[in-house]
């Protein structure tokens, strides 16, 4: 038999299964007896196995006394500790936080602060129609309720103000999603009218009659100097309005754009019609019956600040200079109020006082809804 | 097959705490790492219980060890006051000897391998050569031979360190 391995000296030693009482252990058993230098490595290697062993000793924890097991059951039964993220991964999920803030933000923005659409040419572009759409119907129903609140009560033979023609609705709405709309506005303002001449007759020839009309009005003022001149339907101020549409020039600001008609409670109304005042804005001239029979006409105009009067009657002979009426018989009395926003000058045969007991019963004129 | 990790827990804890010791060389923290890994193992069904506690708790030792290195300073700091305050109530020159003992054994088995310091302190923790050989990864009939190498290596270590020592 050759001579024995340390590994099968040291499994010897430490009476592995193979080596308890097996055959190969009788036969290294033999082999040491027989060999004097197997068994000299065989004692050295169990001197060295006892001096590892106590040097392990040396390394020992010192008297260790097992908690109960209930302990140990108890600590499994403790919930596990939620692990926190390394500092690093804390500092991470800040910095993520904010930018996609930022981000949201960023992308946000444009449909948080969009401002209105302008101009009547404004088409949506792809995939802009939906997030424009709130937008659009917010400004919609905005136009669509000033005619609403303007338009006096239909009836046949009573002209109503704003010519406005269907490029002008347009414009205001704005977009092509805002058709629809802008079609029940355009139907109610003419049904207001009466007549739609204006919206069937074809963009040239409105622009035609619109232009003439508008150099026949500018000629009366120049005839005229510090009168305005009360037109009808085809007022100078209304035409020149309808022929910049029809030549594509930018729409009038809002300023300039006429008022929605203002009554007096319990008389009965004459007409309303668009007139062009002598600042250059747009008007509404309603005349309204009195009991007497007498004429009562009230110039309705946008005011110019906010920061009006309280609404107070006052004597307006400066006024009267800015809205002097041509119609027959000159007023005895001429008073302006501010009501709603408006500056509406009242003009009568009536003594002042009378005038502006009247003016204390303005209201707006109802819809046709 | 269930396991009965009471019986096992009174078996080997002893042995667990032991191994633990001389890999994180704290006796309570050895302690901790035995429980959590009996903790661990209720509920587990191991083939081999025994030698599953031992891996686990050796890759516990190794995890610790991570965060120990992290944290040395501050634990040298408060361990080296409580050892004084420990020390002094026992003999001090008994307990200097030992400390002594025990740093050149620790010492000693840092020069080791890795492979042959797991062995070794496994056969010592009372595993047989098969369990160390799946733990380890060497073959059954390897592991004589690693222990046998194992075991001059730390023996010859420690005597250098005497040596040195007393050359001084």
């Amino acid at each position: 038999m050759p001579h024995i391995s340390d590994g099968q000296i040291h499994a010897y030693l430490d009476r592995q299964v193979e080596y308890a009482e097996s055959a190969a252990r009788r036969a290294l058993e033999a082999h040491v007896a027989e060999c004097d230098e197997c068994a000299s490595r065989l004692e050295g290697a169990r001197s060295l196995r006892d001096r590892a062993g106590s040097l392990l000793r040396h390394a020992d924890p010192g008297t260790v006394t097992p908690p109960p097991f209930d302990a140990i059951v108890d600590r499994r039964g403790r919930a596990a500790p939620v692990p926190k993220l390394p500092r690093g991964f804390r500092s991470l999920a800040w910095a993520a936080s904010v930018v996609l803030a930022l981000a949201v933000g960023m992308y946000a923005r444009p449909y948080v602060f969009r401002s209105a659409p302008q101009g009547a040419s404004r088409t949506p572009r792809d995939g802009e129609a939906a997030s424009d759409r709130p937008t659009q119907l917010a400004q919609q129903r905005v136009d669509a309720t000033e005619p609403r609140r303007a338009a006096p009560s239909p009836g046949p033979g009573r002209t109503a103000p704003g010519a406005v023609p269907a490029e002008e609705a347009a414009g205001e709405a704005g977009g092509a999603a805002g058709a629809v709309e802008q079609d029940e506005v355009l139907e109610d303002r003419g049904r207001l009218e009466g007549e739609a001449t204006l919206r069937e007759a074809p963009a040239n020839r409105q622009a035609d009659a619109g232009l003439r009309d508008a150099t026949r009005a500018r000629e009366r003022a120049a005839a005229a100097p510090g009168e305005v001149h009360v037109e009808t339907r085809n007022a100078a101020g209304a035409a020149e309005t309808q022929a910049r549409r029809a030549v594509g020039a930018q729409p009038e600001s809002e300023e300039t754009a006429p008022p929605v008609p203002v009554i007096v409670d319990g008389l009965p109304v004459d007409s309303v019609t668009q007139v062009v005042l002598e600042d250059g804005r747009t008007g509404v001239r309603v005349v309204q019956r009195l009991e007497s029979g007498a004429p009562l006409e009230l110039i309705v105009r946008l005011a110019l600040a906010a920061a009006q009067p309280a609404p107070a009657a006052v004597d307006a002979p400066g006024l009267r200079s800015q809205a002097k009426l041509r119609m027959a018989g000159e007023p005895a009395s001429v008073a302006a109020v501010m009501f709603e926003g408006y500056e509406v000058t009242g003009s009568a045969e009536i003594p002042v006082d009378s005038l502006r007991m009247l003016l204390g019963r303005l209201r707006l004129a109802p819809g046709p809804n | 097959m269930a396991v009965d990790w009471a019986a096992v827990y009174r078996q080997t804890y002893q042995d667990l705490v032991r191994f633990l010791h001389r890999l994180v060389w704290d006796a309570d923290q050895a302690q901790d790492l035995a429980q959590e890994t009996f903790a661990r193992a209720l509920g587990e069904t191991p083939d081999n219980p025994r030698a599953w506690l031992f891996r686990v708790a050796t890759n516990l030792a190794r995890d610790e060890a991570r965060m120990h290195a992290r944290r040395k300073r501050h634990l040298v700091l408060i361990k080296g006051e409580a050892k004084a305050r420990q020390e002094g109530a026992a003999d001090p020159l008994e307990a200097a000897v030992r400390h002594e003992r025990q740093a050149a054994v620790r010492t000693a088995l840092a020069s080791l391998s890795e492979r042959d310091r797991t062995a070794l302190l496994l056969w010592d923790a009372g595993l047989d050569y098969h369990e160390i050989a799946t733990e380890t990864g060497l073959s059954p009939g390897a592991v004589g031979t690693t222990l046998a190498r194992a075991r001059r290596r730390l023996v010859d270590a420690y005597e250098g360190l005497e040596t040195r020592h007393a050359a001084h």
